[in-house]
């Protein structure tokens, strides 16, 4: 406790021994402001994707009705949540091995993950085993993603050397999270009634209902919500001045060349929504309720029931961004599309690198014809415009997200594996593989534990503008309308943005705002990377 | 350096067959199959019958009946200009042409069958022109089908075998212009119609009869709409090009200056402009395109620019420059031109800035530190002279590096830009072809693709040996 800081940190070092060259690059990184600006917004991306059904659903965190207290929130996870979620917990648990780095860590977490994941997804292969609707794709990726655990939970303990006391902790932790989700399977019940906690509400139920921070499912449609964002349009009430400055501006656009027409139209479509604003003001029901829309005149008039709304005094309710035009709230459908940003980023980049580096790694080591060989397949992939076999790969197999992920990685890993390749030229000559080949240290071991360490590093910078990439192939994708049709991604909303001939700006520049400081934050980390890395500017 | 040019240009040709090898079978394995199903939607939706002839007939028209590796060679020799001459010849049962008869005699609701509906259509109209009978007009079509036809010959040989066709009968007096071009309109269709009906009847064996070998002209096959794929990417490559070769001197102009300053002053600037450019990079093209579309050009917004396509309707009778005229200002063909251009060149160019800049600065930092340019500052030559004639032509060959990893990366630009602005480019003609699962589309989209990107490594290349006397290839 009397000696300074300086001292100790000294002290450990010693202890410890010098950091690797990682261990000091990645310091050298974050010690830059770009870098942190760019590692905060990855982290509060992070945040959301794990949290994100903690904050945002419509289901309440706790409810009380006649069968008294329950949480439909908890009930209603999906195995990826939960999954998510123990990850993060075990993460938090481990911090108290205090005999591993950080990075040490964060493999055991990933491990206890990789325990854990295929006895959260039990209760849903088998429920879609039995229900027999599990596709062939299904049975693959399934299949797939139990191999990879298996391999990881067998792996890792190879791989990584860490202290037994470190592996026997985090396979107790596992355990009990597996005995757990073997006791309290998964079970997220199909097809839940989203709209149901509101009506109850409108009823005048009396169960109590305690909800998230924003009380909307991404799903959720909601024909009652007020489209515009609500910081935008403060109250969510127009003026009646507004409301018929706004349809006459409409009207001319729906008939741009007949005065009269347009004032008729006018005419109707104010008596119409005030009769509906009068009916629901006395009555109580929702709008759409109350009489079918009687006037219309196409696409550009799908605004109107913007202003419908506006003149609707309703349940007040609050949607931050605005909602889509099902009623759906844009800041739950931002927050929960954290997820499949990020996972796309790195799952498509991961798969780029692994391929990248086996390809890379043999052409480097082995050289000679298989060289040659593997020349000509870089070239190809290299000289593929990518992004029409995306799209023919997309059309052809159809969209589903891991599909896209495997796709991105495919189509990605030539740049990987000519830095690998060069890098391995290099090292097969060093003195240290030389060495450990004469001493008999099978080839595996001479590629992986030897040769691949030192050859990290550029490969580092690659994936840090790679993942920036497949975040923004992926918005391509989603805006040519080749994206996800389920899940809410930051690309598909910007497709929304422009159907029906409106443009919705909300749906546009939160979604384009999040995608621009996603791909900016991991630029600006690879750029930071690849500044420490460069001898050059260490002058 | 002419062997080391022909020699790349050979080595071209395996990576080539390798790319739209890759292609080629990613389509052809995919689950959702490439079959007439997929193909033609009318036919799928149709039942019984008629659904299983229309089926059969693209499957035999594309060759889908065929094992996938001989589908792909037919392919490559279709498409290589040493190669197979194939020919086309249908031999005509009597039995299928007794069919077609009988199908025109009938009454016209009872047939149900497309092919023949059309093909009875088109020739009861084509008599109706001629005032001949339709047994007369049936008669020379027959005729005509042993010629070599439009649907996957040598060509499209229809046309002007139509216009032959329809002369041959010597009384084009009697016709006006409008009445003869769709009496040809109506001779190309029945020929087509005639052709289908023919090929359901027909249980042939292979379609194509592969004849000699011969040097002939490349040919691409025969999109969905039954236009020569060569013929479409003529009218959409050189749309991209144009955009590439105005955006590429934009991006290098912009980076130069920027990457030279930033070098020389350092500081702030340098840090402002290194941060915005890649700030510019991060930022999607489709968010400013659509933005840009949104703001500057739609209806309800500010309408400085046109919202799609590259020129006017009227741009074809415009005068080249502008001009004044009684009407006041006429902008002429060129300045609409750049008026077009103005909003999707803007996309393409941002994004390119943030490496190119990073590039500039980088080489020209290394250049002013190295000892040729402090002899030559202690020689007292002006810093001018240093920067520009000694220090800026060392740092070039980065720059010509870049070229050809810049087309490639434009390319995939385009395919967005031109989707939100229209313009019917290469990038548009891919997506919309991968949209209409359109094979022969595809697969001459990608070949040119693939062509454009290895030229422009093969010109840098070459420009790298111009720009740098220590590198000879020879």
């Amino acid at each position: 406790m009397t000696e300074s800081a300086g001292v100790s940190e000294h002290a450990k070092e010693l202890v410890r021994g010098p950091r690797g060259f990682l261990a000091e690059t990645l310091s050298g990184v974050f010690g830059r402001w770009g870098a942190r600006l760019g590692l905060a917004w990855i982290l509060i991306v992070g945040f959301f994707a794990v949290f994100g059904p903690l904050v945002a659903s419509s289901h309440p965190l706790l409810m009380k009705d006649g069968s008294g207290w329950s949480s439909p929130l908890l009930v209603h996870l999906t195995p990826t949540d939960v999954v998510l979620l123990l990850g993060t917990l075990s993460y938090a648990l481990l911090l108290g091995v205090r005999s591993v780095g950080r990075g040490g860590r964060v493999v055991l977490a990933l491990w206890v993950v990789a325990l854990i994941t295929p006895f959260a997804f039990q209760a849903l292969a088998r429920r879609a085993w039995a229900g027999g609707y599990a596709t062939g794709l299904d049975t693959a990726l399934n299949v797939a993603g139990l191999v990879v655990c298996a391999a990881a939970v067998v792996g890792l303990p190879v791989l990584v050397r860490l202290p037994g006391k470190a592996w026997a902790v985090s396979g107790v932790v596992g355990g009990v999270l597996s005995v757990g989700l073997v006791v309290f399977p998964v079970e997220t019940p199909e097809n839940a009634v989203l709209s149901q906690y509101r009506e109850a509400l409108r009823d005048g139920s009396d169960a109590t209902m305690v909800f998230t921070l924003i009380p909307y499912s991404p799903n959720d449609l909601n024909p009652d919500a007020p489209i515009l964002p609500a910081t935008l349009a403060p109250g969510r009430h127009f003026t009646e001045a507004q409301v018929v400055a706004e349809l006459e501006r409409l009207a001319d656009l729906a008939v741009p060349n007949d005065a009269e027409e347009a004032d008729a139209l006018v005419a109707a479509l104010v008596a119409d929504a005030q009769a509906k604003a009068g009916v629901v003001r006395e009555t109580g029901v929702a709008v759409d309720e109350v009489a079918p829309r009687s006037v219309d005149v196409g696409n550009r008039l799908a605004s109107v029931r913007m202003v419908e709304i506006a003149l609707t005094p309703r349940d007040q309710r609050l949607h931050l961004m605005g909602t889509t035009a099902d009623g759906e709230d844009l800041a739950s459908r931002m927050i929960h599309a954290c997820r499949i940003a990020l996972a796309i980023g790195f799952i498509a980049t991961g798969i780029a690198v692994v391929i990248g580096v086996l390809i890379g790694g043999l052409m480097g080591y082995f050289s000679g014809w298989i060289d040659l060989i593997g020349m000509r397949l870089l070239e190809v992939f290299s000289a593929i415009p990518t992004i029409f076999l995306l799209i023919a790969f997309v059309a052809f197999y159809g969209r589903n997200l891991y599909l896209m992920m495997a796709i991105l990685g495919i189509t990605g890993w030539v740049g990987y594996a000519l830095f690998v390749r060069a890098e391995f030229l290099k090292l097969r000559q060093a003195d240290y593989v030389q060495a450990a080949r004469a001493a008999g240290v099978p080839l595996l071991s001479v590629l992986m534990r030897h040769m691949l360490p030192n050859a990290l590093t550029p490969i580092i910078v690659t994936a840090s503008f790679g993942v920036a990439g497949a975040i923004l192939t992926e918005s391509t994708l989603s805006f040519l309308g080749l994206g996800l049709v389920e899940e809410p991604s930051w690309g598909q909303m910007l497709q929304q943005a422009r159907s029906g001939g409106t443009f919705f700006w909300w749906l546009f520049i939160y979604p384009i705002l999040a995608i621009f400081l996603t791909v900016f934050a991991y630029n600006l980390i690879g750029e930071a990377l690849r500044e420490a890395l460069d001898p050059r500017s260490a002058k | 350096m002419v062997s080391y040019i022909s020699r790349r240009l050979l080595l071209m040709i395996p990576t080539l067959v390798g790319i739209t090898a890759v292609v080629f079978f990613v389509m052809a394995l995919a689950p959702g199959q490439f079959s007439g199903l997929t193909l033609d939607p009318e036919g799928a939706q149709e039942q019984g019958q008629d659904t299983r002839r229309a089926l059969q007939y693209v499957n035999r028209r594309y060759g889908l009946d065929q094992p996938v590796y001989v589908q792909y060679l037919r392919w490559l020799n279709q498409v290589s200009p040493f190669g197979f001459r194939t020919s086309d010849r249908i031999e005509l049962d009597p039995a299928d042409l007794e069919a077609v008869r009988q199908a025109l005699s009938e009454p016209a609701q009872t047939r149900n069958d497309r092919a023949l509906t059309a093909l009875a259509e088109s020739v009861l109209r084509l008599a109706l022109y001629r005032g001949e009978s339709w047994e007369a007009v049936l008669e020379r079509l027959t005729r005509a089908l042993e010629e070599p036809l439009a649907v996957t010959g040598e060509g499209d040989t229809a046309v002007p075998a139509g216009i032959a066709f329809i002369r041959q009968t010597g009384d084009d007096t009697r016709l006006s212009e409008s009445d003869f071009e769709k009496a040809m309109g109506s001779e190309r269709q029945a020929r087509v119609a005639l052709r289908q009906a023919v090929v359901y009847e027909v249980n042939s064996r292979s379609r194509v009869l592969f004849t000699r070998p011969a040097i002939k002209w490349p040919n691409f096959g025969i999109d969905r709409n039954e236009r020569p794929v060569l013929e479409r990417l003529g009218e959409a490559v050189p749309i991209t090009l144009l955009l590439s070769v105005i955006t590429i001197p934009i991006v290098y102009f912009v980076s130069i200056v920027t990457g030279v300053y930033a070098a020389r002053k350092r500081g702030v600037f340098d840090f402002l402009s290194g941060t915005v450019m890649l700030g510019l990079w991060s930022f999607p093209i489709i968010g400013a395109g659509v933005l840009l579309i949104v703001y500057f050009a739609s209806v309800d917004y500010l309408q400085w620019f046109p919202t799609a396509g590259l020129e006017s309707d009227d741009a074809a009778s415009m005068r080249f420059l502008p001009s004044f005229n009684e009407d006041g200002f006429a902008r002429g063909w060129l300045l609409d031109r750049l008026w077009h251009l103005v909003l999707p060149l803007i996309c393409l160019t941002y994004t390119g800035f943030a490496v190119l800049t990073k590039l500039t600065r980088g080489a020209v930092l290394d250049n002013l530190a190295q000892d040729y340019a402090r002899a030559a500052r202690a020689k007292g030559v002006a810093e001018g002279d240093i920067l520009w004639r000694h220090v800026f032509r060392n740092s070039l060959l980065p720059l010509i590096t870049m070229a050809a990893s810049i087309l490639p990366s434009l390319i995939v630009g385009s395919v967005v830009v031109e989707n939100i602005f229209s313009i019917q480019g290469m990038g548009k003609l891919g997506v919309d072809a991968a949209f209409a699962n359109d094979r022969e589309l595809i697969l001459g989209v990608t070949l040119i693709g693939g062509l454009i990107g290895l030229t422009s490594e093969l010109i840098r290349d070459v420009c790298y040996a111009i720009a740098d006397p220590r590198v000879s290839y020879d």
